[in-house]
């Protein structure tokens, strides 16, 4: 009799182990990329600075008067079209980067992937 | 070397003249009905895309050609939305004594810039874009928004300063070249 306790002890010992391990071991959690938003509005990027995981989305929208672009600064390495009022672009960020609008150069934003 | 001082003093005078005109109308604060408030809008719009013009014609140099064809788009962007905003209220723009002195002065300006070449050019092209759009400013700040009643037209004009001012910060970044 008290041999079988220790024998049902020791199989729920070892279920729980088995479960500890598996919820450790477990697949890899998913990051969910995020969306974000930046409106082009009186002559300014807002947010100026935006920070970001890899992968996450922003959306750049026109909601000024004049027609605008969104230029990666130092190369050029990628930018959208011209994007009149009510227009969008939306990009996947993977590196952080400087970006200005080319028409309007004093108008200038950053994204940083954290 | 006299000819070209006196070619700069005579472009530096015009200079004047348009930023004075622009300033007296500023200091004077004559009282603008809504469809004069609305023709002198126009007409600033429409003198700076004049003198892109004359910058597109005369210039080689990418940078100023960029900046005149920024000029022209925005300013012709800002008519259209002053036109279609007038039509919308049923109101004519009517021209008057400050539109009428901003395009005589102009009209100088025109002339004396037609007249230079080359680097000299660019020189007068971006020095008179950093003058007009400075005298543009405080003559829409202090006198055409506050003197408009319709708050539509108020709205559009205040709209329209965040531009001028970034037109200005690009003419002044550009001038450090043509010093």
């Amino acid at each position: 009799m008290k041999n079988r306790s220790i024998k049902t002890a020791k199989a729920f010992a070892i279920l729980a182990l088995v479960f500890f391990l598996a919820s450790c071991l477990g697949p890899e959690k998913k990051v969910i990329p995020k969306s974000y938003t930046v409106e082009i509005k009186a002559m300014q990027f807002q947010p100026a600075e935006l920070s970001v995981q890899k992968g996450d989305t922003v959306l750049f929208v026109n909601q000024d008067m004049l027609v605008h672009n969104v230029t990666e600064e130092k190369a050029k390495a990628w930018g959208s079209p011209s994007l009149a009022t009510g227009e969008s672009y939306k990009m996947v960020v993977n590196e952080s980067s400087d970006y200005y609008c080319s028409l309007h150069p004093v108008m200038k934003g950053k994204l940083v992937v954290q | 070397m006299k000819i070209s001082s006196i070619s700069k003093t005579g472009f530096g005078v015009m200079l004047s003249m348009l930023a004075f005109s622009v300033f007296a109308f500023a200091q004077d604060k004559p009282k603008l009905s809504d469809p004069e408030v609305a023709f002198v809008a126009v007409t600033a719009n429409q003198i700076d895309i004049d003198f892109a013009g004359v910058a597109k014609q005369k210039s080689k140099d990418a940078n100023v050609i960029e900046f005149a064809n920024t000029m022209e788009r925005d300013h012709k962007a800002v008519i259209a939305q002053a036109v279609a905003l007038a039509k919308k209220l049923g109101v004519t723009p009517q021209n008057n004594a400050v539109s009428k002195g901003m395009l005589a002065n102009a009209e100088k300006t025109k002339k004396s810039l037609r007249s230079k070449s080359g680097t000299a050019f660019n020189k007068a092209y971006i020095d008179n874009e950093v003058a007009y759009h400075k005298a543009v400013i405080a003559a829409v700040e202090t006198v055409l928004i506050p003197e408009t009643d319709n708050s539509e037209l108020k709205q559009l004009l205040q709209n329209v300063v965040p531009a001028l001012k970034a037109h200005l910060m690009h003419a002044e970044m550009l001038q450090k070249n043509y010093k």
